[in-house]
């Protein structure tokens, strides 16, 4: 009876789960939680108050479910605690950062999905011809390319040597529509390399599956031309399920996007991320976690819920 | 000797697993050089057939230093690997057998688990308990467990419904003699194709988390932290980042090629890329 009351029971304990875990984590550190959360200036004798009021705020001195109890009212009411660096509420920290991450791997989707297409059809349509072991050797090194390596190598070559692109920094998309351009070409090529090489595997694997099925073999005989035959029979077989695909590889993306954010100076959640964590600023760190996790789990929901609509019979 | 590669991929695979094996267990044998050697006269020189890779910027060799590199690489993907196969091969063997609310609680967690995104999970780790190559084993083993648990999960229960597993269970062979001698040696082909892509993926966090100063710290010698180091001389002394990249690209390369070979070995019928 647990799996009639399914997805929705099912997707809260998985939130659950993932929340808890983010809370032992805090406590898995030796030494005092407190002083994790307080950072740098938890040694200084004049802040010694500040280390009593956070003990106070998130009850440490007090049983470890007391502590659970405070942490789980503090997430479901959207406070995710203030920056010790700043002082600044994380919840809008992350905010403030979270449409450049955004932007720029909407875009880097954007960018890889149609290139993958094509070269995954087509070398599954001229399949052990050298075009295809050339698309597929590629696809794979793609995928084995560190990210900021080959996004650093871009850098020096497009944005020092020459000086066709800004080297780092940011221009929102609504005051400066050609710098936000300027400034993501280089992030969003360096982070679509990954995603055209596993979404061209994927889509080779599909669609030299597809090919070999009946209808197309029918098709094929009722002298149905090769080109409509691969971009319009096959692919509405072969490419609804990359939607599911792409749902699972955004947690990818972002991890790739933490390093790549770094080595393009943008300030987006990984910036953030990363400055949280070499500066010590576990509540920033805990926040940040929490709210990616959460939005890619949304996200991973949704692609299953487009995929179920376009695709009937893979609900189970 | 029929468990000797034949395809030329296949030796051309085993051999580079072959050196990348005598690379971390006795680095001296492949180079003369000492990857910590200081050599003033020879500062970020160019590659040369004394350095092939060019020399680092204290004059150590950077070939040497990207051999050196190999046993903390192969330590940190086989370890986390190894760590992540011990816990999710009994919990996954026993999910898959045992169905019910084992099998859903199990599944449950391991869904959770594989919800983070690995690089962030790894910052947290990092946060509290400081980097180093023991926490980048644990975190990365940590993820590692639910994606060989579900792999296990799901062949276990292919297999179950098998005739040679219903007239095992039959004739009242007990469940744990089922699973470890009837089941376990039918799913080793599967874990094999699953073990060389984690591993890429262990490679390839390790290079990004100790560039960004949380993983493997300097001067302990692995190719991120090289990576990390030689992020300053892309313009001075381009061989140097370049011939690292390009060794963590190509090992990356080779083990999720080793993957998809396994995978076709495994299963002939379905292609894979």
């Amino acid at each position: 009876m647990l799996r009639t009351a399914a997805p929705y029971l099912r997707f809260f304990l998985i939130l659950w789960i993932v929340v808890t875990v983010v809370f032992i984590s805090l406590r898995l550190a030796p030494g005092d939680p407190a002083v994790l959360l307080l950072g740098p200036t938890a040694g200084r004798q004049d802040v010694a108050e500040n280390l009593a009021d956070i003990r106070e705020r998130y009850g440490l001195d007090r049983p470890m479910i007391v502590q659970y109890g405070i942490y789980l009212t503090d997430i479901v009411t959207g406070d995710l605690g203030n920056s010790n660096r700043s002082d600044r509420p994380v919840i809008g920290l992350i905010a403030t950062a979270a449409p450049v991450t955004i932007n720029l791997i909407l875009l880097s989707i954007l960018v890889a999905i149609p290139i993958a297409v094509f070269l995954g059809m087509t070398a599954a349509r001229y399949r052990n011809s050298p075009y295809d072991i050339t698309v597929r050797g590629v696809a794979t090194l793609a995928m084995a390319i560190p990210s900021f390596w080959i996004g650093l190598l871009f850098l020096n070559f497009f944005a020092i040597s020459t000086i066709w692109l800004p080297a780092s920094g940011y221009a929102p998309l609504s005051e400066d529509p050609l710098g936000f351009l300027r400034h993501m070409l280089l992030p969003v090529t360096t982070l679509a390399i990954y995603l055209v090489g596993t979404l061209t595997r994927f889509v080779y694997t599909e669609t030299a599956d597809t090919l070999e099925q009946d209808y197309i073999t029918v098709s094929r005989a009722m002298g149905i031309r090769p080109r409509s035959l691969l971009f319009r029979f096959a692919a509405r077989n072969s490419l609804t399920p990359m939607i599911i695909v792409v749902g699972v590889e955004i947690g990818t993306l972002i991890g790739g996007a933490v390093i790549v954010e770094e080595v393009f100076g943008l300030p987006g959640l990984g910036r953030l991320l990363l400055n949280a964590v070499l500066g010590r600023d576990y509540p920033l760190v805990q926040g940040c976690v929490l709210a990616i996790t959460v939005a890619v789990i949304l996200l991973n929901l949704l692609a299953e819920f487009i995929y179920r609509r376009l695709n009937p019979q893979a609900a189970e | 000797m029929s468990f000797l590669p034949r395809s030329p991929s296949a030796i051309f695979l085993s051999t580079v697993g072959l050196l990348a094996v005598v690379a971390a267990v006795f680095p001296q044998w492949l180079t003369p050089y000492d990857p910590t050697g200081i050599d003033v006269t020879a500062l970020l020189a160019a590659p040369s057939w004394r350095h092939p890779f060019g020399t680092d910027e204290l004059g150590a060799d950077v070939l040497a230093r990207v051999i050196y590199g190999v046993r903390l690489e192969l330590a940190i993907a086989l370890g986390s690997v190894v760590l992540a196969g011990v816990v999710a091969i009994p919990c996954g063997l026993l999910a898959g057998y045992l169905g019910g609310w084992v099998d859903w609680v199990l599944t449950l967690v391991a869904d959770s688990i594989l919800s983070f995104p690995i690089v962030l999970f790894a910052v947290l780790i990092v946060a509290s308990l400081g980097a180093s190559v023991a926490t980048l084993i644990g975190v990365l083993g940590f993820v590692f467990v639910p994606r060989i648990f579900r792999l296990v999960r799901g062949q276990t229960q292919v297999i179950r419904a098998t005739g040679f597993v219903r007239a095992a269970r039959a004739m009242g062979v007990r469940t744990p003699t089922i699973l470890v001698r009837h089941i376990l040696p039918n799913i080793l082909g599967p874990l094999l194709v699953i073990v060389p892509q984690l591993m890429a993926i262990a490679v390839l966090i390790e290079a990004g988390l100790s560039f960004v100063g949380l993983g493997v710290q300097p001067p302990q010698i692995s190719w991120g932290s090289l990576l990390l180091v030689s992020k300053n001389y892309y313009i001075a002394a381009a061989w140097y980042p370049l011939a690292v990249g390009t060794v963590t690209t190509l090992a990356a390369a080779a083990l999720v090629f080793g993957g998809d070979l396994a995978a076709a070995a495994v299963n002939p019928s379905r292609r894979r890329v």
